[in-house]
Order: C-alpha cells, then structure tokens, then sequence
C-alpha cells in the first residue's frame, strides 16, 4: 500500500522512470547514515530502524528486544546497563537507578513524592534540581547523565546490530512532557555522543507505526499508559499527513504506581502482622518492587498469583517470610482510583479535538500497563469499542520514532508529521497572574512575538518568567525560567519597545529571541531558575562520558584479551598432551617456548604483550598442524585436531573433540588428504 | 550506479524547485485571503480544505522542505487553515470576501455601463 503510495509522486511526471527509480531506492540509501527511533522509557527501553523500507526493531547485545532503563554501579565502580543492572539491583539498591524519567527536567519541589518511592537517594542541588547520589563511586549524577548512559549503550548495541556507527536519533519522550524535561531529554542523548534529530510525542509516534502501512483515512485515539506517565492524543490520519488534534495527560501515572499499591499492600500487611516497616529497609523493599511488578505482569493474564519472599527479614525470632496470594479483583480494588484517574485526560483530549466518541475509528493501545485486563476494561466502557490490539505495546513507539527518523533522512518521502504542543506558554503579569501567549494544542513549529516595554525611567534590563501550563495562577505552573534583557538603552519609562519572540519548534523546545525594536538590536537573554542543564554543564558531562567510555573500552578489551589468551593456552596445552610424541621435537619445543611467553604475559596482566604473545603463539600452532601433515604415515585421527585447532586458534574448545568425532567416520570413505579442503 | 545516483539527484532536484516554489507562493498569497494561500476556489468544501491543507503540508513543512522560510510559509499555511475550519472565524471571512466582491461588481457595472461591448461580452458569457 504505502509502496505505491512513495512512487507516485516522480511516476506523475516519468512513470516507467519513477518505477525504475524507486526499485534501485534501497541500494542508494543503503549508504546513507542510518538514524535509529529510541523509546527512552521509564522501566524500559527500545530501539527500532528502518530496513529495507520498513520499521524494524533492533534487538540489543543480550539479544531482548527492549532494554531495562536501569544503570548501576558496583561497588568495584564498574557500571553496569540493561538486565544485568536489572539483575543484581537486590543486592545493591542503592546504587541501582531506575525510573530516572521521573527525575529528568524536574525541579526538586516537583518530586517530592516520586523520592520515597525509590531506593537510591536523591537530592537537591544548588539550583533546586534533582541530583542522583552515588555511593559507589561517591558521585552526584544529574538525572540527564543516567539517561545518557542508557542511550549509550543503546545506540552501541544499535550500532553492532546493524553494522555501522549510530550517532543519530530520534528519541521519544511523553507527549504531555513540558520544555524543560524535553530539553533535559535532548541533552541526555548529547551528552551521550548523539544527534538527537528529533524529539517526538510517544503517542504520535504509536500513531506513525500504525498508519504507516494502512494508508487509509481515520481519526484514532491514542491511550498511552507507560512505566511513569500516561498520554492520551488524538489524531487525524490521512493522505501521508498525521495531524495532532489534541493531546492530554498525566506525568505522575503509570506502570511504577500499579507496583506501588501492591508493595504498600504488601508491607501495611507485613507490618499489622509483624510489626516491621519493610519500606524503611533498602534491600526488602527492592525485593517487593520486583515482586509487586511480577505480580502485576501475572494478574494480566492470570486470575490469581502468589507472592513468594522467604527471608525477607529477621527479628529476634527468626527469620520472617511473605507467602501470600493476591487476586485480580484485590489488584484491581487497590488501584481503582489510579484506574479512575485515566478517565480525564481521555475526556479533555476529545473535548480539545472538538470530537464526540462516535467520530473516533480507532482507539490504540500503547504501553505495557495497558495489558492490566481492568484498563482495557475502563476503554472499553469510555470509548464503547474494543481497542485496537494489532500493534505491539512495548514496541510500537520505538517503531514510530524509526519512521519519523526516516522522514527527516529523506528515506521515507510521503508522510509528515504535525505535532501539537500539549501545555499552553505563557507569561506573568501583574498580580501573579499568567497571560497566555500560546495555547496548548497549537501544531507546531509555531512562534509568536511580544512587545515588551520599561516600568521606570532610564531602566535597562527587562525580566520575564515565562511559563507553562494551564493553570490561573503563576504558581500552579511550570517556570520554564526567567529570562532577562539586557543593554536596554535608558529612556523614559514605556519608551524603550522589546520585541520578544517565542518560539517553539518541531521538538517542541522554547527558544526565546528580543531585539530592540528601535535599533533592531539583537538584545542579550540571560536564563535563569531553569530546571535544565546549562550549556557548560552539558560539555563537560559531555567529556565526562566520553572519557568514561573510553575506559570501559579499555577494561573491556583487557578483560577478552586475557579470556582468549587463557583459553588458547589451555587449548594448545592440551594439543600437545594428546598428540604427545606424534609432533617432532623440533616443533614442540618451539610451540613450548611460546607457551610459556604467552603465560608469562597472562602472569603480568599485560594486554600488549598478552596480545603479541598470542599472535606468535598462533604461527607456531599453525606450524605444528602442518607438519602433522608432512610427517610419513600420519593418520587422519592425528591429523583432525591438528588440522582444525591450528587456524581457529583458542577460539573453538569444541572443533577437537567433533572434527576427530567426523574423521572416524569420513576415513573410510574418503581419502585423508582431501580433508582440509573439504573443511 | 552513476545514472542511478543522477536520476535520483535528478528528481530530488525537481521536488526541491517544487517545494520552493510552494512555499514561495504562499508566502506571496494575499494577507487576508486564506482561501489564496490553501490555493482553494471560494466555495471549496470542508474536504477539499483539507485535502489543500494536507498537499501543501507534505510540500513545505520544515522536516521535508529545506527552504529557509519553509517554517514561516508553514505557519502562515496552518494559521489560514485554523481560520478555515473554524465556523465562525470562516464566516466572518466570508462576510468581508463577499462585501469585497460585490464592491468589485459594482465598480465593474459601473464601467461596464457606458461600454455596449463589454456589456454583451457579459451576456454572451453568461449564457
């Protein structure tokens, strides 16, 4: 469908050119710089490209489709990404960070809640945001540098997958994300060495992946409930064009307070029973946020499940265990009000768009707790159809991002997309209030310009707080900062005029621009109170990560190095024991010399020399494998291990045992000779 | 390969004089006529605004359109289309065209009164 759709447009003027043109298309872009879509989720991650055409998700080096947001730090200092930060986060919580996406952009007032719900300590820094404190190796990480270290690995997996370098992205954020944690969003994958070609809204991303390939005309509804946020848009599709009428949400509900209501169940049970607080316990409650979650994930599908946690603690008595069950319809008691709260986004976003249910065709599901059976319930009963459920959840955003990334490649040439900005922008004005310059829902890119003047005489700077939301009141908003004019020249109060432009681009990103409309001068703008990272802050976070990624390089190529010199001495060890007195003496003294050269570069921990040795090793074990061949009556069992062993080095413990394993049975019917050629 | 790689140049040219093109002429579209900048006839229907609003959005929006005043031709393109689906916006738009309209027909009738020729080339047109 979408095919034909790509070619008509150079077929309306040559058509058999056009035709001919597209077949070659792929092999042409197949050297273009590829652009990967991230989903940059909460609890997890994925990664998604276009191949051949199509959206394809890339899978990581564990060889899973999606990678856990998680970064951790051993006590060794070695930082860990993915499942195996996942993994050991039990045993060291509180340098495991998870749900870092609650953090990013925020200001500390703003998370006061999201801060007893997890481990690892977070704290205030000098300007008021949220630092991520580091026991480990005793350092304060700003929530921008844990994502960057997840984006980092993505991209390296990414890359590995694909074969080529991965620099450049498409990354996804919540669609009801403000400026700044967009912005902290975009400084995340800078500072881990990425373009970031674009930030795009997850729902509309969902929306991408779906229409793509369908074509037809529809309004659908996209119910985004994700680890930490939900969002609910709704689009128009049609003719290449997917159009953001609306798009609401919530950035304090998703997946994690499913989890919350189980553990605090869990523990409030505990407690009456036992008369312990397991949240005060960093390692029990790690322990009941894994459970709660497995919990969640079984009730999905399963009516009932147990919770299974011996030795969760001790008193005096003893050791004390949890065993219990909990039921779907007791999950479903303890998060009704969580499930009730997904009602009011679904009915502002459709009052926004001017649209009646009826007029919706389609409604999307996206996000793993979308699979929560009384979700699905609660769409069902507010929408009055079944959802959609042909696309994958966990999949489908990272696949979006994947085709916008083509869009903006030029490899995807016949759709566009037209996002909105979900919060409106505004200004204080006197009394506190905030006047609207912008309103939410607006398609972006948009701009907008205010003229601004002096209150007194010969005054030379102007400040403005800008903000976002939707609230009266300045204080019920988000500051996205205040920004000061400078090098007003003095005049009479009222005199001087300002003129202040607001821009929002595609990502959905402020700039702030004045010029002095007298002079035309452009006027200074100094930012401050914003919950972002400054310019400097970036670049060297920036350096930071670079450097630390060049040592983990190199601590990584040690560790293989020594793995693949102590296997190949193992191997060539036991080469020489079992072909004993067949090799000549000459040829195992020398493979002997180089053995133990290869072992005293082991001994030394030497990577160079470790590297050499092996090198050497390699000539020599070659050169016994040939001189197997050469010697009068050598008989195919000797010649099977020499044979294979010697070009493939320390690499195949298992080409002995299996290539004698096929000579015994290949001797009597071919002529030994012809056996390297035949391998 | 070469052909293929001029080819492709080619027809990435010809798209490129397009965009150009488009955007060029709406930011040339009269300020207060947004039927001139979606390119629509004056009776033209809620679809056919929008299939407009549509084609010319695949021709000039930023991400396709390298164009240096792409973004502002976007803008101006999204702002005459939120006027256009807007009942009241567009009917207020609608009173000044026609006002306008009948203006230009006056002055016409006008003119046209003390000229025995362009009053038949009148008649004979509308029959």
């Amino acid at each position: 469908m979408m095919k034909s759709r790509i070619q008509s447009m150079p077929r309306a003027r040559t058509a058999h050119a056009g035709a001919r043109f597209s077949s070659r298309r792929s092999s042409v872009r197949a050297r273009a710089e590829k652009v990967v879509g991230i989903d940059l989720g909460t609890t997890n991650s994925a990664v998604a490209a276009m191949e051949g055409g199509k959206p394809t998700i890339v899978t990581n080096a564990e060889g899973q489709r999606t990678t856990p947001s998680v970064v951790a730090y051993s006590k060794t200092g070695d930082q860990l990404v993915g499942q195996i930060a996942k993994r050991q986060a039990v045993v060291n919580p509180e340098n495991t960070f998870f749900s870092v996406k609650r953090f990013i952009g925020r200001r500390m007032e703003e998370v006061t809640s999201e801060c007893t719900q997890v481990p690892y300590t977070v704290v205030r820094d000098a300007n008021g945001n949220v630092k991520i404190q580091c026991s480990n190796i005793d350092k304060e990480f700003a929530a921008e540098e844990i994502s960057a270290q997840v984006l980092r690995k993505l991209c390296e997996d990414a890359g590995k997958f694909l074969g080529e370098k991965v620099d450049k992205a498409v990354i996804t954020v919540p669609a009801y994300f403000n400026d700044s944690q967009r912005q902290a969003t975009k400084d995340a994958g800078k500072i881990a060495g990425i373009e970031v070609l674009r930030i795009i809204n997850e729902p509309t991303a969902a929306s991408l992946a779906y229409g793509f390939e369908k074509g037809s005309n529809e309004t659908i509804l996209v119910f985004d409930l994700g680890g930490g946020t939900f969002d609910v848009s709704v689009l128009e599709v049609g003719d290449g064009v997917f159009e953001v009428l609306s798009t609401s949400g919530d950035t304090h509900l998703g997946g994690d307070d499913f989890d919350k209501r189980i553990v605090d169940f869990l523990a409030d049970d505990f407690k009456s029973a036992e008369g312990i607080d397991l949240r005060t316990d960093k390692q029990a409650l790690q322990r009941l946020m894994e459970a709660a979650e497995k919990t969640k994930q079984e009730l999905s599908s399963t009516t009932q499940s147990s919770v299974s946690l011996p030795f969760i603690t001790a008193t005096a008595d003893g050791p004390k265990h949890i065993d219990t069950t909990i039921t779907r319809q007791k999950f479903e008691e303890l998060c009704a009000d969580l499930i009730d709260r997904c009602r009011i986004p679904v009915e502002s976003a459709l009052s926004d768009a001017k649209l009646s249910l009826n007029e919706i065709n389609e409604v999307i599901l996206v996000g793993g707790s979308t699979r929560i059976p009384a979700v699905q319930a609660l769409v069902r009963s507010l929408t009055g159809r079944d959802p959609n459920v042909t696309v994958n959840p966990d999949e489908v955003v990272a696949l979006g991002a994947a085709v916008q990334g083509g869009v903006l490649a030029g490899e995807v040439s016949d759709i566009v997309l037209l996002d909105v900005t979900p919060l409106s922008l505004g200004l204080e004005t006197l009394g506190g209030v905030m006047t609207k310059i912008i309103p939410r829902n607006t398609t972006l890119p948009t701009s907008k310009s205010e003229v601004f003047s002096t209150a007194a005489d010969g005054q030379t700077s102007v400040e403005i707080n800008v903000l976002q939301g939707e609230r009266e009141m300045v204080t019920d908003n988000k500051s996205l900062g205040n920004f000061r004019l400078d090098g007003i020249p003095p005049a009479p109060r009222g005199v001087p005029q300002v003129e202040v432009k607001f821009d929002i681009d595609a990502n959905g990103i402020l700039s702030v621009t004045a010029s002095d409309k007298g002079t035309g001068k452009q006027t200074d703008i100094k930012i401050t109170g914003a919950s972002t990272l400054s310019d400097n802050e970036v670049e060297s976070m920036m350096k930071d990560a670079e450097a630390n990624a060049d040592a983990d390089k190199e601590k990584r190529d040690a560790i293989d190095t020594k793995n693949s010199a102590d296997s190949m001495l193992y191997q060539t060890k036991k080469q020489l024991t079992e072909l004993g007195d067949k090799i000549p003496e000459d040829v195992k003294s020398k493979v002997e010399a180089k053995l133990g050269e290869l072992e005293e570069a082991i001994n030394s921990d030497n990577t160079e020399k470790m590297k050499a040795a092996q090198e050497a090793l390699q000539q020599e074990v070659m050169a016994m494998g040939q001189s197997m061949y050469q010697q009068p009556g050598a008989d195919a069992g000797a010649a099977g291990p020499g044979g294979p062993g010697g070009p493939e080095g320390p690499g195949g413990p298992g080409a002995g045992p299996s290539g004698a394993a096929d000579d015994v049975i290949d001797a009597d019917f071919s002529p030994s000779e012809d056996k390297p050629k035949d391998k | 390969e070469d052909a293929e790689l001029l080819l492709k140049s080619f027809f990435a040219d010809i798209r490129d004089t397009d965009r150009t093109l488009e955007v060029e002429r709406v930011l040339g579209a009269f300020k207060l006529n947004p039927y001139e900048y979606l390119n629509v006839p004056f009776d033209a229907d809620d679809a056919a605004i929008k299939r407009a609003f549509r084609k010319s959005s695949l021709v000039i929006h930023p991400d396709k359109c390298k164009h240096e005043h792409a973004k502002d031709a976007f803008e101006a393109l999204g702002a005459a289309y939120k006027v256009l689906t807007d009942e009241t916006r567009k009917a207020s738009v609608d009173a000044v065209l026609n006002y306008c309209k009948e203006l230009v027909s006056k002055e016409w009738g006008k003119t046209a009164a003390k000229d025995g020729a362009m009053r038949m080339r009148a008649l004979v047109a509308s029959q």
